[in-house]
């Protein structure tokens, strides 16, 4: 076996939990649903909808044809913000989880492959910051930098790597005693190659399922850091802000309220069931 | 047993002091302080001046972080800027409001999710089963405030049942207004913690059921009820017992959003505005109180996993 | 002839597989004499654990089964309702077979009762006579144990001690030597001998090594993809070989040499 052949034999195991949690019912409906509010949220420019255009003769209207959600106490259409809301939510989701996938990653790789100190080190960092409590964490963390998207995402990201790590390192230390490593080692490949070329290939679907749970988890911190009033800020707009928004209106207006939360559930649970139906395929390639 | 406790509680110490002065160091490098906070454009450059000399924000970070930490030795957490109040006192009062609205949520919620999660894995695949897993998952996706505002609506608008904010009417110090203001913050908190723990008792519970010692039993003539209560129901519920020590800090921290929405004075609610605020030494006290609850309740929970779990002896848990 | 303790016919399983259904017994018939000692041999998946599972009622959840009879000690299974025949089944691994974090005592009281026993000194009387009668040393101290703290082929002494104790007619062995180190495993193998003559058991032994089956087992089934291609006396397979299966088997045991079947028996 060569180390041609052992990179191809990974890359065929990594395809196949996507083209498994593809074939369930499970994992088809959550990304469909994801890709279709994806589509829509990014579409929204296109529309002749304007979040922003204020119409004070047009104030906290109910649902109608000529605005489909009806209309905020500035009487700007429902619709738009909700849409250009979801922009924001599933930007902010997104990126802070690439940063978390991306820091956890490298944090795992290196406490997993480097010297006994180093992840020493590392993991002592995990534990420090996993001894304050997250919220308050996130709280302390948005106020100190100054609320707004690029602290969010900053905050989420900075903030939410450390279950990735700790998954990855465990995974890389498994990885690390499979017999193909230590043969491509024994072949002389650089430890550097070894790392890139066999162990990341092998540990991607751990990355992949850590991945597609902090999206969840960062919209929905995302949405409480918006909602306290700490995250998102005006004229900006996102899920979390327009809950914000709707606890004033409530009385009057339920729905204003009701509709970015139930967004919110929908795309949450997709990328949780997403998340689940790629860990069964995962398991089911391990055993 | 002693001598672990002990050695943990001595590791305790010195993260106490790094996430201090990491916490410390944030505030000072951030780009505004509790003087930008409080001042108004109108404030002549004197006055603020004489706000910084007075709260010694110009003295060297390390002074004041020494005088705070000389005081915080002495059992004195000193005094919010914003307020003038003493925080140990301020502490005091908001914390058992807390615990009132959080332990009983999380012991509900506790329950729940040990019935309903056994009864789940009982029922694997039924229509009872996919009937709580599927709550659970919208529990998971749900954000605890957007229940809240929902059930505002519904009792507090709607129905007219309940109040919407606070602990108390003007005037009324009885214990019906007082549980009158609980229903709907309790209802937020135990939605918010139920799911998680559901979904771990039902799958390890479904986890449990397909172990070898499971067929055995079956083998020899037990019944599915028997099997879940002499043997499964155990297996679960051990670990989860070890959960209460990892839940501890939550007495704490655990209804900042739920304690804002409601008004309810309880020490998320104050920790909240002291954040926004700036107000830091509110927030180096809350946070040493949490983080050192943190700690302690790790340190519970491994002590709780040796004692409850035949198979794990001391030597065997991680330090 | 003595009269059939068991008897099944045309048992078919079917597994749910891949969206589909696998077979694993395919329309099988399998008896077995009161008082006999016999051994069912095959590859792993060749269905003999399953054949044993269906005699208990243990299919894995989704099987689908047919069967055509299906008597234990003159109970017939097919019908619903029918009482509990006088089974003990003994399983391959005995490290996992005991709930971890249940003493030894609570899994032996736990069959006692279910026979009937309830008096708590008299439970425990019972239990530690009979792991004394199993072989185990210090009975009373292993009582109290966890099953951690007992070796492999202790805990598979104590598995055959529940068994006992649910006071079976039929005993049956899956694999009980496969997980354990060969001297244990000969221990328990004479151990399964001995309470066969002293308990007046049946005795089924799953195995898919050949090696083991002729010092202990008069009569031989040969299974292979969910059916019963041959069986016999232990001399007739093992020196009369008639299905070209048992042959690869008989040739594949360590110590024979390819191509003359029925080499000397070892075991």
């Amino acid at each position: 076996m060569n180390a041609t052949a052992t990179a191809t034999a990974t890359a065929t195991g990594q395809a196949r939990p996507w083209a498994e949690a593809l074939r369930s019912r499970q994992g088809l409906t959550a990304l469909t649903v994801l890709a279709l509010l994806t589509a829509v949220c990014f579409a929204v420019p296109l529309l002749p909808l304007d979040p922003t255009a204020i119409d004070l003769t047009a104030r906290s209207q109910a649902p109608s044809a000529r605005h489909l959600f009806g209309t905020d106490d500035l009487g700007r259409d429902y619709l738009a913000r909700v849409l250009y809301g979801g922009r924001v939510s599933l930007l902010v989701g997104t990126l802070s989880m690439a940063a978390a996938t991306v820091i956890g990653t490298l944090v795992g790789l290196v406490a997993a492959v480097g010297r006994p100190w180093v992840d020493n080190v590392l993991m002592r960092l995990v534990d420090f910051l996993s001894s304050i409590p997250w919220m308050i964490l996130v709280i302390v963390a948005s106020v100190l930098l100054r609320p707004g998207l690029t602290t969010i995402i900053i905050v989420i990201g900075g903030f939410s790597w450390m279950t990735t790590a700790r998954l990855v390192r465990a995974d890389v230390l498994s990885i690390k005693e499979r017999a193909y490593v230590a043969y491509a080692g024994f072949l002389g490949e650089s430890p550097g190659l070894v790392v890139v070329r066999h162990i990341l290939p092998a540990a991607l679907p751990t990355i992949l399922v850590a991945a597609t749970s902090s999206v969840s988890a960062a919209m929905l911190t995302e949405a409480s850091l918006s909602f306290l009033g700490l995250g998102i800020q005006a004229p900006m707009t996102s899920w979390g802000c327009l809950l914000q928004t709707a606890q004033g209106s409530l009385q009057q207006q339920p729905y204003l309220a009701l509709i970015p939360g139930l967004l919110i559930i929908v795309t949450v649970m997709s990328c949780n069931a997403l998340g689940n139906t790629l860990r069964r395929a995962v398991l089911r390639e391990a055993a | 047993m002693l001598a672990f406790a002990a050695r943990r509680l001595a590791q305790i110490v010195p993260m106490l002091l790094l996430v201090t002065v990491a916490v410390f160091l944030a505030i000072q490098i951030a780009p505004y302080d509790v003087v930008d906070s409080i001042t108004t454009p109108q404030m002549s450059a004197e006055t603020i001046a004489m706000w910084r000399d007075r709260y010694g924000l110009d003295d060297p970070i390390a002074v004041q972080y020494l005088r705070w930490l000389g005081q915080v030795l002495q059992g004195d957490l000193g005094y919010s800027l914003a307020s003038r109040h003493s925080i140990a006192a301020d502490l005091a009062q908001r914390l058992p409001n807390t615990v009132l609205l959080v332990l009983p949520a999380y012991v509900t919620a506790l329950l729940l999710a040990i019935g309903l999660g056994l009864l789940a894995a009982a029922r694997h695949q039924k229509l009872s089963d996919r009937l709580i897993d599927a709550a659970n998952a919208f529990g998971l996706a749900m954000p605890p405030f957007w229940f809240a505002l929902l059930l505002i609506y519904l009792f507090g608008y709607y129905l007219n049942w309940f109040p919407i904010i606070g602990m108390h009417a003007v005037g009324d110090r009885g214990l019906g207004d007082l549980l009158r203001h609980l229903v709907m913050p309790y209802l937020v908190l135990t939605a918010a913690f139920y799911p998680e723990l559901a979904r771990y008792v039902r799958s390890s519970a479904i986890t449990q059921l397909g172990e070898d010692y499971v067929t055995v039993q079956r083998a020899f003539g037990a019944t599915e009820p028997e099997i879940f209560r002499r043997h499964v129901s155990r297996n679960v519920l051990l670990p989860v017992v070890t959960q209460i020590g990892v839940a501890l800090p939550m007495l704490v921290t655990g209804a900042v959003i739920t304690e804002t929405i409601f008004s309810w004075p309880g020490v998320g609610s104050y920790f909240l505005q002291a954040a926004r605020a700036m107000d830091y030494p509110v927030i180096l006290a809350v946070l040493l109180l949490s983080a050192t609850l943190v700690m302690l309740g790790n340190l519970l929970a491994d002590i709780l996993y040796v004692v409850v779990d035949p198979r794990v002896r001391l030597g065997q848990v991680a330090p | 002839m003595t009269a059939d303790l068991l008897r099944l016919q045309g048992l078919t399983v079917d597994l749910p597989h891949a969206g589909g259904w696998r077979r694993v017994l395919d329309h099988v018939d399998y008896r077995v004499a009161a008082g006999a000692a016999v051994a069912v041999v095959g590859e792993s998946g060749s269905g003999k654990t399953m054949l044993m599972r269906s005699c208990l009622g243990l299919l894995p959840p989704g099987a689908r089964w047919t069967w055509d009879a299906a008597e234990i000690d003159g109970v017939d299974r097919t019908r619903p309702g029918a009482p509990r025949p006088p089974v003990a089944m003994v399983f391959q691994d005995p490290m996992t077979s005991l709930n971890p974090v249940r003493r030894v005592g609570y899994h032996l009281a736990e069959v006692i009762r279910r026979t009937g026993g309830t008096d708590r000194r008299d439970v425990r009387d019972l239990a530690t006579a009979t792991l004394a009668q199993v072989g185990i040393g210090d009975p009373a101290r292993r009582y109290r144990q966890y099953p951690h703290e007992l070796s492999g082929g202790m805990r598979q002494r104590v598995m055959i001690a529940m068994a006992l104790l649910a006071r079976p007619k039929l005993l049956l062995a899956d694999e009980p030597t496969t997980a354990l180190d060969v001297t244990v495993q000969a221990q328990i193998l004479d151990l399964i001998a001995e309470l066969r003559a002293t308990a007046g058991l049946t005795v089924v032994l799953v195995t898919h090594d050949l090696g083991i089956v002729a010092g202990t087992c008069d009569r031989i089934a040969v299974m292979r993809a969910g059916q019963i291609v041959e069986e016999g006396d232990v001399d007739q397979i093992f020196y009369d070989p008639a299905h070209p299966y048992t042959r690869l088997l008989l040739a594949a045991r360590p110590g024979a040499r390819a191509g003359l079947p029925g080499g000397e028996v070892t075991a």
